[in-house]
């Protein structure tokens, strides 16, 4: 019963957490999912307290990272460097869309994934709109390359604090089994998306590349404070991931020098900080959280790795079920909840004690990679589909499946293979 | 004789190509030359599509004004080079800037004006070169719906 219960609790939720009926944001069906687990027994109110407080590193990593990039925003740090990418296109769309490529990977890797997708696409839109170049194969390249870079380092992406935390892995183990992979799969992003556009940005352009820049920094007495503070940052997540420190802390610490910069500076704006920083993600993950755990007490994300993993007797097969598994779950549903899913069953005894890490490390580089097939979850992306073409617009959506269904798979095998033999040696 | 009324759908990308093409078919200096730019909803859409993911928020104002500038700027270059290079070509152009469907704009627009040719510029598709389609949307449409009759240009 209590599995019944706890089963179709989440899978109602996953299922409105994905439609959004009537547009109501995500994070109040996660909610609602998890209080109807604790108004249920599925889980009792102390186990998803419990839950929560489980997980305050990651809480307060999502939290700082918010604060991060709404400052770095107030400082046009984003401004400044995509003009320094546009700068080094020379002018040529095709050396553009390589050094937005490039921009893109390097944003991800030390300010995460979403701060690149969310904060730096319009940034290169307008840029690009302003040349009069083509627009998509350089959204398409910030959105692709966000992802594929998002296995570089444990803070390029908040699922990879997550799975961290679970695996207590320092930097040097880390990389050890991702460096690779993650080098592969930019790389691979990078040639995909340069061959497949190679025709379509062969256009010059013009650039004042200098002007774009002193405009970008022409707050100086704000600007530079700021790129001095994120530079320290990205130095102190290196440092604090190789000692196992929590990142979460870090962000926040890197988030309060950020705000206290732009207080004395008098640039705190109330426009970014509520155009950047959204207490609903948190609910968001907090509902996920509880509903996934009383999942878990139930039995039910064990059941589901340990099906998952039944094949997987060493570490190469562990890897590439949780690779695959999450990929998949992460195109279905999301890849928070999808690697939720699999940190909570492996973690129930849903596989061997001696393949957790290669299962887990396959199942962060799935979650990681996979969106690029369906960025917001197939179900989500289909949904959307529709909300447009109801508005008329002839889309790109399709496009970006067409790209992702190739950029997808090879960099999904690709990190397989590196993973796995990162496995043997 | 009635001089022959011809709209031009010009991109911002292509406009020279177009109309260097077209002066080869057509003494533009003897037509009267309707030069249109569509400010079309798909890039726009394509941004909100790849910022779409849970969290995720509409735009702040400052950032908002700046892409509406930005789009502005474009779509007044892409008018004022559309119009120098027919100029080169003899022509004395009318220009227009619309918004909405490029398509559909441009059909409406040659009806309004009755029009005795439509000229689309095609392989400007702002779209990956993968799967079958020899034609982008706005090129399509202005195919199967116009009334006037239709000359569509390629490079080569």
């Amino acid at each position: 019963m209590r599995t019944a219960l706890a089963g179709g609790i989440l899978t109602v939720a996953l299922l409105l957490i994905v439609v959004r009926p009537w547009r109501v944001s995500e994070a109040w069906w996660a909610a609602g999912g998890a209080v109807l687990m604790v108004a249920t027994g599925a889980i009792s109110l102390g186990g998803a307290a419990g839950a929560i407080a489980d997980e305050w590193d990651l809480f307060l990593f999502f939290a700082g990272l918010m604060v991060i990039a709404a400052v770095a925003d107030m400082a046009r740090f984003f401004d400044w460097a995509a003009a320094l990418a546009t700068a080094a296109g020379r002018g040529s769309g095709r050396r553009l869309l390589l050094s937005v490529l490039i921009l893109g990977a390097a944003v991800t890797t030390f300010l995460s994934n979403d701060a690149a997708v969310i904060i730096l696409t319009p940034v290169v839109y307008g840029i690009v709109t302003r040349l009069r170049l083509r627009v998509m194969p350089y959204l398409f390249a910030v959105s692709l390359t966000a992802n594929a870079a998002s296995m570089t380092l444990p803070i390029s992406n908040p699922i990879n604090v997550l799975t961290g935390d679970h695996l207590h892995a320092p930097l040097a183990g880390y990389e050890q089994h991702l460096f690779l992979a993650s080098m592969a799969s930019i790389a691979i992003t990078v040639a995909v998306l340069m061959a497949i556009f190679w025709r379509s940005v062969g256009h010059d352009f013009v650039f004042d590349w200098r002007a774009a820049m002193a405009t970008a920094s022409a707050d100086r007495g704000f600007f530079l404070p700021v790129l001095v503070a994120l530079g320290a940052l990205a130095v102190a997540y290196v440092i604090g991931s190789a000692l196992l420190l929590p990142l979460g802390v870090i962000a926040v610490l890197g988030a309060a020098v950020l705000v206290a910069i732009a207080l004395a500076r008098r640039r705190l704006s109330r426009e970014h900080l509520r155009a950047h920083v959204s207490p609903a993600v948190l609910v968001y993950v907090a509902g996920l959280f509880v509903m996934v755990h009383g999942a878990q007490d139930a039995g039910i994300t064990g059941a589901l790795v340990a099906s998952a993993t039944a094949e997987a007797q060493d570490a190469s097969r562990a890897v590439i079920s949780g690779l695959l598994g999450s990929a998949a779950l992460s195109n279905v549903v999301n890849n928070l909840p999808g690697v939720l899913v699999f940190i909570s069953g492996a973690q129930a005894g849903g596989v061997k004690a001696s393949l957790q890490l290669p299962f887990l490390f396959g199942a962060l580089a799935g979650a990681d990679l996979g969106p690029n097939l369906t960025p917001v979850g197939s179900l989500s992306t289909m949904l959307w589909l529709v909300i447009v073409r109801r508005r008329g617009v002839e889309v790109s959506a399709w496009d970006f499946l067409r790209v992702g269904a190739i950029v997808a798979p090879l960099t999904l095998i690709a990190a397989g293979l590196l993973i796995a033999l990162s496995f043997r040696q | 004789m009635r001089r022959m009324k011809v709209v031009v759908l010009v991109d911002g990308l292509h406009s020279r190509d177009t109309l260097a093409r077209l002066s080869r078919l057509l003494d533009l200096g003897s037509a009267d030359l309707l030069l249109a730019y569509v400010e079309g909803p798909s890039p726009r859409a394509g941004l909100e599509m790849v910022r779409e993911r849970p969290g995720s928020h509409p735009m702040p104002p400052h950032r908002e004004k700046e892409l509406r500038e930005a789009e502005d700027h474009a779509g007044a270059e892409a008018i004022s080079e559309a119009v120098a290079a027919a100029q080169d070509y003899g022509a004395k152009p009318e220009a227009i800037r619309l918004a909405g469907k490029p398509g559909q704009a441009v059909c409406e627009l040659a009806e309004q004006r009755h029009a005795d040719l439509v000229v689309v510029w095609v392989g400007g598709r702002d779209r990956p070169p993968i799967g079958p389609g020899s034609l982008g949307p706005a090129a399509r449409f202005i195919a199967d719906h116009s009334r006037a009759p239709v000359l569509l240009l390629r490079a080569g």
